[in-house]
């Protein structure tokens, strides 16, 4: 059926009828990976694409090395190992606040995990923005809310972090320094539009 | 499940500005949340930003509570007689590529209540201490409808350096 423009009078196959695409939502999905069976050392998201103006990185995880363990997955971009990064995090226990930083890493902090006995328990969750990730007249600066509780006992966290370069963003490697991510671990990137 | 709307957005060129208003905001959506990568103009490493709701600068009309990541150690503290949501941007000269990462969230803006306001504040830069971050919780003790929001770098008139960005988005409910 053709559809007619009422402003050119022209006739379309398309309900565009000569109008370029309109999608009104800022906020999209761009990837999610979800661990399989085998567990995964790391996570990575390649060729970000550049046509958003901020990320941000959902993060649901959890370490393979048991009971008790504890661990922060960590972000890195670009394939960028030197230490160019610096990150603070302000942490909460449930009783008492506590502060750390770090100057000069080879990553930022993302997300806090603690492992439980209990299959079911453990996963830390993380919500990480990433501002302006194109721009190369800013180095990218990210701030990140995460924490677990495992059945009574738990952390908060906030964390901000600095890579120092100006180059856009184009990938983000997430992993721990010293374990895996278990299978139903899963980080979801999503673009957030403000042109 | 809601959706994200861009409403408006700011890019501070290379003349300075003091402030950039978001007017005639839109009485359709459920939420509004700004999301701001600045840098101010004070002289230490972090400069003062806020955002006037409906151009209301009066003492007293903002509760909080807060904590921080400043100087080096963690602290909670509350106020009673705020005026206006707050972040903080970085400042100063030895950085000139650093810029914050702060989030803004306006809950239920159009209702005839009181209204909640969330910030959170990251001025990140690699130094022990001369860092500012901030979770904020604000009560603004005012019933009218948010209609306009001015983003601005401190009643000091500090001024917002070239290629701060800010966004004003709309969260619509289902």
């Amino acid at each position: 059926m053709a559809i007619r423009s009422l402003k050119t009078g022209s006739f379309s196959r398309s309900l565009l009828v000569g109008n370029s695409f309109y999608d009104p939502y800022a906020y999209k999905s761009i990837a999610t990976v979800s661990v399989g069976s085998g567990g995964s050392s790391s996570v990575e998201f390649t060729s970000i694409p550049s046509t958003y103006t901020h990320l941000q990185v959902r993060g649901f995880h959890k370490n393979s090395a048991g009971a008790g363990s504890e661990y922060v997955a960590v972000a890195q971009f670009n394939g960028d190992t030197a230490a160019n990064y610096s990150y603070h995090y302000l942490r909460g226990n449930g009783s008492s606040a506590s502060s750390g930083a770090s100057l000069t890493d080879a990553y930022v902090l993302a997300g806090y995990q603690n492992s439980s006995a209990t299959s079911q328990m453990g996963f830390g969750g993380f919500v990480l923005d990433i501002l302006d990730y194109t721009n190369t007249n800013k180095y990218k600066t990210v701030r990140s809310i995460a924490g677990a509780d495992v059945n009574g006992s738990g952390i908060i966290d906030f964390y901000s972090g600095t890579w120092r370069s100006t180059s856009a963003i184009t990938s983000i490697k997430f992993y721990y320094t010293a374990s895996n991510f278990v299978q139903y671990s899963r980080f979801a990137l999503y673009g957030i539009r403000s042109a | 499940m809601s959706s994200f709307y861009k409403i408006a957005s700011y890019t501070v060129p290379s003349v300075e500005v003091t402030s950039y208003t978001f007017s005639n905001i839109p009485q359709t959506y459920t939420d509004l949340c700004v999301i701001w990568s600045g840098r101010g103009s004070r002289a230490s490493f972090y400069s003062d930003n806020g955002i006037k709701i409906n151009g209301n600068l009066t003492a007293n009309s903002l509760n909080y509570q807060a904590h921080r990541y400043y100087n080096g150690s963690p602290a909670a503290y509350s106020g009673t007689d705020g005026q206006y949501p707050s972040g903080y941007d970085n400042g100063g000269t030895s950085y000139q590529y650093q810029f914050s990462n702060v989030r803004y969230y306006f809950f239920n803006y159009t209702s005839s209540d009181y209204k909640t306001v969330l910030v959170e504040t990251t001025c990140e830069q690699d130094s022990a201490t001369a860092i500012f971050n901030l979770n904020e919780a604000s009560m603004l003790k005012n019933t009218a409808p948010i209609t306009s929001l001015v983003a601005f770098g401190s009643t000091n008139n500090y001024t917002l350096r070239q290629n701060s960005v800010i966004t004003l988005y709309g969260i619509k409910d289902s």
